[in-house]
């Protein structure tokens, strides 16, 4: 177990600069997941981490020690790679011995260790089986027993659901991290999958163009977005930018282009005509009950039945908003609305997010 | 309307089926017939003239000799050297297999794993050997290795046909090389080999069909080389083809031929068959999934 530090971690591939001064302290035994679009460095970083490349500038310390001229061998790290990068010649047994036989651990104790990751990982009896006799889950729980039988002081995983289906995704990343959980090993995880991040991670690191854009725990980057990126790279979020028309303590009055709006902006410095951008969810935009102070009258242009909720595209004076109402059997019938319907829609100002 | 109802169409993936069944039936003849053409008959025909009767000739409207003997093949192994040529025509091939292995290797390692300019002429060059003909190879040669006195000499015979076994060896080396995905070397890289173990726990055990084919390839070479053996190693030394050479041309005898013929052919392809069988089972067991 490690603590992991990496300080203005800065990587470029002949001109594209892929990881731009990154800096994040990981705590040991804590989840933390990279997440961001393709060609956001965040797989970048993961092999910086990993020693498979060298960065340009900036350092890298597992605790105290820096890693910088450290081979990858020579790391105890253990990677799950998207691929899964099983040895296709060797059968399950050997595949998660692997790492043991490197490390010159003793017979017996391989024996052990190995029955032991099998056990966890529901693999007893494909000891002999050939990764290519093996499902796709059955491949990725290879991997995982692979990389854990190792005791690493840190897992790395590279995108190692998105091979699965749907719903053994869903399965699987409940096992990586009950099972993070229960070993205690300081994990790094990469992603471009939001929900993946939100689920699996004790922070999120979201990153964009080689920069990291906030970190936080799941609650503060989905709740409390800081920029507009995180803002619409984490779920849907309605962004637009408001002139400030009055301002009465910590509330603003924004003029934006689909109407005036009441913002809660606690800490914001903003004066009277200073331009804003701000997001909210469409979970937030409700319908229109008394006492509201934001109203906004808009058309529905399209009502999508999801079952649970319905999600709602919105004209209001040209403007396309989305909103989602949860369908509740007893109340609110949102999944009634039709294309063409005129509906008030309220959004409460402590709703509002001021982005940077 | 009602038609429709009573008699069910046939469905578009039945009919792509058939299809598709038709279109393999098609193939299946066509090669039939073309590999009885091109191998079944010549064979057949090898191996009855090597068994004609020197007192009874077959001659054209007898469709099979009239009576079979062993007389050919006693004559062959009587009055040539088809004993030495075996032992070594069987002694320079593994030998020049092996060497064209080793000096292949990290060549196709290179190749295969790194990103060098040049590799696309490269791969052209290597190449050259086996397109260009034989002869011609082997007259220019022989120049050379008479200047390191290489020729008559059972090493500069092993040289030669090294030679002619590099470019298949580095071909399909090259591919196997890079068939490998990099993600599986930097897993045993992450898992803590070192360069050695990589070589030796994973580039080679994930090489062996391609291995195995080019050594098939080199072997074969070595066995039918007819061109380099004949302008550097004989009168010293003679192999089947060099012998089978010698029943050709002006004196021409057709039945001796077939004999040395059926000589180098039936190893090569006893060969071929032992290596089938490993390939398959390494592809099955190793990538291809539940057999």
């Amino acid at each position: 177990m490690s603590r992991l530090v990496l300080k203005n971690l800065t990587k470029k591939f002949d001109e594209v600069v892929a990881v731009d001064h990154v800096n994040l302290e990981v705590e040991e035994g804590e989840f933390v997941t990279l997440l961001g679009p393709s060609g956001c460095g965040k797989t970048t970083t993961l092999r910086i981490i990993a020693g498979f490349y060298v960065p340009d500038e900036g350092e890298v310390y597992f605790n105290d020690r820096l890693m910088n001229n450290v081979p990858p061998n020579r790391r105890n790290t253990a990677m799950c790679f998207q691929s899964y990068a099983l040895f296709p010649h060797m059968n399950v047994w050997e595949n998660i011995a692997f790492g043991l036989k490197m490390r010159k651990i003793p017979e017996a104790e391989q024996k052990k260790r190995v029955q032991k990751a099998l056990e966890m990982l529901s693999l007893v009896g494909f000891e002999k089986r050939k990764p290519g006799q093996l499902s796709g889950g059955q491949q990725q729980r290879v991997a995982l027993a692979r990389a854990i039988v190792t005791e690493p002081d840190i897992l790395l995983f590279d995108e190692p659901l998105s091979n699965l289906d749907a719903k053994l995704r869903v399965q699987v990343r409940v096992e990586i991290r009950e099972m993070q959980k229960r070993l205690g090993i300081t994990s790094i995880y990469v992603t471009h999958d939001q929900d993946e991040a939100l689920a699996i991670s004790d922070r999120i690191v979201v990153m964009n163009q080689g920069r990291i854009e906030q970190v936080g725990d799941p609650h503060t980057i989905y709740l409390y977005p800081k920029t507009a990126f995180v803002a619409g790279f984490i779920g849907i979020a309605n962004i637009f930018t408001g002139r400030v028309l009055k301002r009465e303590g910590n509330r603003l009055l924004l003029e934006a282009a689909f109407g005036q709006v009441w913002v809660w902006a606690e800490g914001s410095e903003s004066k009277i005509g200073d331009e804003v951008r701000f997001s909210f969810r469409p979970e937030d935009m409700v319908l229109y009950r008394e006492g509201m102070v934001n109203r906004i009258r808009g058309t529905i242009v399209h009502a999508i039945f999801m079952g649970d909720s319905t999600d709602l595209f919105v004209e209001v004076k040209g403007q396309r908003l989305r909103a989602r109402g949860g369908n509740l059997s007893y109340s609110q019938n949102v999944w009634k609305l039709k294309p063409g319907d005129v509906v008030d829609f309220g959004v409460e100002e402590t709703a509002f997010r001021i982005l940077s | 309307m009602t038609s429709s109802l009573l008699t069910t169409p046939t469905p578009p993936h039945v009919l792509e089926a058939r299809r598709k069944r038709w279109i393999y039936g098609i193939l299946t003849v066509f090669f039939g017939i073309t590999q009885i053409l091109w191998v079944g008959i010549p064979v057949l025909m090898a191996v009855l003239w090597s068994l004609v009767d020197p007192q009874h000739p077959w001659s054209f409207p007898q469709l099979f000799p009239e009576k079979l003997s062993w007389a050919q093949w006693t004559y062959v192994f009587k009055y040539t050297n088809i004993v030495r040529a075996l032992k070594t025509s069987y002694s320079v091939a593994p030998l020049a297999v092996l060497l064209s292995f080793i000096l292949s290797l990290p060549t196709a390692y290179v190749l295969g794993r790194k990103n060098i300019p040049g590799k696309k002429v490269f791969m052209l060059v290597v190449l050259l050997p086996i397109i260009m003909p034989g002869m011609v190879v082997a007259l220019f040669l022989s120049r050379v290795f008479a200047a390191f006195h290489l020729t008559q000499s059972f090493f500069g015979l092993v040289l030669a046909h090294t030679l002619m076994g590099i470019p298949y060896m580095i071909r399909v080396l090259t591919t196997s090389f890079e068939a490998i995905p990099q993600d599986i070397i930097d897993a045993a890289e992450n898992l803590g080999a070192n360069t050695f173990v990589k070589i030796k726990d994973i580039f080679l055990p994930m090489v062996r069909p391609g291995l195995l084919a080019g050594m098939v390839f080199a072997f074969t070479t070595s066995i039918e080389e007819f061109n380099l053996t004949f302008v550097i190693g004989t009168p010293t030394f003679e192999t089947i083809p060099t012998i089978l050479y010698s029943f050709l041309g002006y004196n021409f005898i057709r039945t001796n031929a077939s004999v040395v013929a059926l000589i180098m052919m039936t190893p090569n392809i006893i060969l071929l068959f032992i290596v089938e069988r490993i390939l398959k089972a390494d592809y099955l067991s190793a990538s291809l999934g539940k057999v």
